[in-house]
């Protein structure tokens, strides 16, 4: 059994709207084991990011926690003083974030912003301190790093800056990376070298990583536990591989199949996407949120009313696989 | 290395296609500091291109390979250093700001980020009537806003959003409204660069069907600009694989995806995670990172790169694009395809 890194217990935070409170995240529960890459996968508005915020206690301030709690290492961190918090974030327990125009301070050059963290966890000798920041960009695959250290970030190409916001992270040596959307905005020569380069510091430094993304490629190649989020809640959770084959939850499968397709034939004209209904979601409603827009109990015959009253909880439908529907093991076959 | 535009003989073909491209180049100057030399960089070399009506010119190629200048330029966003550009077969390289106004409308653009190309402070119906009003249509404001809610509706939107303000609405909302921009004043060509990579799966596969319904109905030309190697495959009947300003490999689709010739576009293929056809599985890897377009090798811009370079060849003469047959429609610049 391999140690849990980061534990979250059913996690349920809810945003002011008008004079309620509608929950955004609600009854998230997972966990990280040590060298393990767990993918979130949703759509914005899913609560994805959200739940990448919490894990380092960077709650949006009109936020509430209704209940649950993180767990880093034991730790229960939204009970931690600030200062404890600041020792782990950005040295121990990193967050990139999507876009870099939300991480990397404009007005200084990208060099100064970039060795922040080391500065600040581990002051070291300035030989040593150079050292450190040659072999994080070597690591990351910037390329003519020398040159772009020296500038200010509108100077750079978008992919350099989210190579840039992943070394920053890398340079305190952390055990746990969140990583959001990290393959957003780069080529696929770019992103295919992030994922090899990724998997080599997992195996090098024991990485462990959580991923959030709905770039389903990355998934495919790197994650090693997939959580499917929809409308807060985590609606399917396993083994990739597992995953991936059955596709249990019908939005996963809608999710996938509205993914382009690798293989096609015919001419464009031909050609259409399966579109994944986007109807409002109903957080608030008794029965499953998925419902409206679920494409397997349009197809059943009326009587079927258990999903309009009640929302199903996550169900195991085998080893490590849960799923949150009542059809999953019909699904499944 | 530049080759002047070559003379062409004036075409024989009685519709000229609608968009034309001969031997376009476009050099970037970096101003230097104050002891330096400025440096050039070509960001697109001798590209040659046709795109008719109803058809869809997919452009790929990694960061920096000219996909987003090639565009900038065709749309006439810049002006090429060298070559020539026909628009329904009437020259347009040079002409003044003044003289393209006709012809602006008839070419659009979609850019990547919705939120920076619509103006925050105009209404929805005013973003997307913003064309009609600048060609100096005075309609009064209501036969507008009934304009405007036609081309949402087009496009999938509800009728009341023409009265919300960008903030109001979603990235893929958002997109959509662009696209209604777009279609407002009836264009010919469309320049889509990177249109889908800000939106959700789902919001995406809704912009995909929208833009193959809209081109189906309108006959719109389309060059459609993508990191995602699997998009443009879906949306496109022809291909033009770049790199570092050069189109190393061009042809329908289907020869570029599945009989891929040039090393760099199966690299690029295998890291975009398409599959080739089991017959020709050579799997190609890009050794070392892309060159600084300021300065870029000698001979063939790929060969150092290039798992099938040979010294003495690859780097000292740049290879042509050539027929791989003497009438096909597919073409590489290699001198040892993967054949």
């Amino acid at each position: 059994m391999t140690d849990p890194l980061l534990v979250v217990e059913q996690l349920r935070l809810s945003f002011p709207r008008g004079r309620v409170w509608r929950p955004v995240v609600d009854d998230v529960s997972f966990q990280v084991n040590i060298g393990e890459t767990v993918a979130l996968v949703g759509e914005s508005g899913s609560g994805k990011s959200l739940i990448g915020l919490s894990t380092l206690c960077l709650l949006p301030p009109e936020a509430r926690l209704d209940q649950g709690r993180i767990l880093f290492r034991g730790i229960e961190l939204f009970k931690l003083p600030e200062r404890e918090l600041d020792r782990l974030r950005g040295n121990e327990l990193c967050l990139v974030l999507q876009e870099p125009s939300q991480a990397i301070n404009p007005v200084s050059r990208v060099k100064d912003w970039l060795t922040q963290p080391l500065k600040i966890h581990r002051p070291t000798a300035r030989s040593e301190f150079a050292e450190r920041v040659t072999r994080v960009l070597a690591e990351v695959g910037l390329t003519r790093a020398e040159k772009k250290l020296r500038k200010y970030p509108h100077e750079l190409a978008h992919g350099d800056k989210k190579l840039l916001m992943l070394a920053s992270a890398l340079l305190c040596r952390p055990t746990l990376l969140v990583l959001d959307e990290p393959t957003q905005g780069l080529d696929p020569t770019t992103q295919l070298a992030l994922t090899d380069n990724l998997a080599r510091l997992k195996e090098k430094l024991g990485l462990s990583l959580l991923t959030i993304t709905h770039d389903l490629t990355l998934v495919e190649r790197s994650a090693d536990v997939v959580l499917v989020m929809y409308a807060g809640q985590i609606v399917e959770r396993g083994p990739r591989e597992r995953v991936l084959a059955l596709r249990s939850h019908p939005y996963t499968r809608a999710l996938w199949d509205s993914a382009i397709p690798a293989e096609i034939s015919g001419p464009p004209e031909h050609r259409r996407l399966p579109v994944l209904a986007t109807t409002s979601v109903d957080s608030e409603g008794s029965g499953c949120r998925f419902r409206a827009a679920c494409w397997y109990r349009a197809q059943l015959p009326p009587g079927y009313e258990r999903c309009d009253e009640r929302n199903p909880e996550l169900e195991e439908i085998e080893a490590g696989h849960w799923v949150r529907c009542y059809f999953a093991r019909e699904l499944s076959c | 290395m530049l080759v002047p535009a070559a003379e062409q003989a004036p075409s024989v073909v009685a519709t000229p296609p609608l968009l034309r491209a001969d031997n376009l180049t476009k050099v970037f100057r970096h101003r230097g500091s104050l002891f330096t030399r400025p440096t050039f960089s070509t960001a697109i070399s001798d590209v040659s291109l046709e795109l008719g009506s109803a058809e869809t010119l997919g452009i790929v190629g990694e960061s920096g390979s000219g996909k987003t200048t090639l565009g900038r330029t065709v749309l006439r966003l810049l002006v090429p250093d060298f070559g020539r550009l026909y628009f329904n077969g009437e020259e347009i390289t040079e002409l003044s700001e003044r003289q393209l106004r006709p012809i602006r409308p008839k070419m659009q653009p979609i850019f990547q980020d919705p939120r920076t190309s619509v103006n925050p402070q105009l209404r929805i119906w005013q973003t997307v009537t913003e064309g009609l009003r600048i060609r100096g249509n005075d309609a009064p404001p209501k036969e507008l806003q009934r304009e405007a809610v036609h081309w949402l509706e087009q496009v999938g939107l509800r009728a009341e959003v023409s009265r919300r303000h960008p903030r109001e609405l979603s990235s893929g909302e958002l997109q959509r409204v662009v696209i209604a921009r777009a279609l407002c004043v009836a264009p010919e060509l469309l320049v889509s660069d990177e249109p889908l990579s800000a939106l959700d799966v789902s919001a995406r596969a809704q912009i995909v069907n929208l833009l193959l319904d809209l081109q189906e109905r309108y006959r719109t030309g389309m060059l459609f600009i993508s990191h995602d190697l699997r998009l443009v495959r879906y949306m496109s009947h022809r291909i033009l694989v770049m790199y570092l300003g050069h189109v190393v490999e061009t042809g329908s689709a289907t020869e570029v995806y599945e009989q891929s010739l040039h090393p760099y576009t199966r690299a690029l293929l295998n890291a975009g995670d398409v599959p080739l056809s089991s017959r020709r599985s050579l799997r190609v890897v890009l050794e070392g990172p892309s060159p600084d377009p300021s300065r870029p090798p000698t001979g063939c811009t790929f060969h150092p790169r290039c798992p099938r370079a040979e010294a003495g060849r690859c780097d000292r003469e740049a290879p042509e694009l050539l027929p791989v047959s003497p009438d096909s429609t597919h073409r590489v610049a290699c001198y040892f395809p993967c054949v």
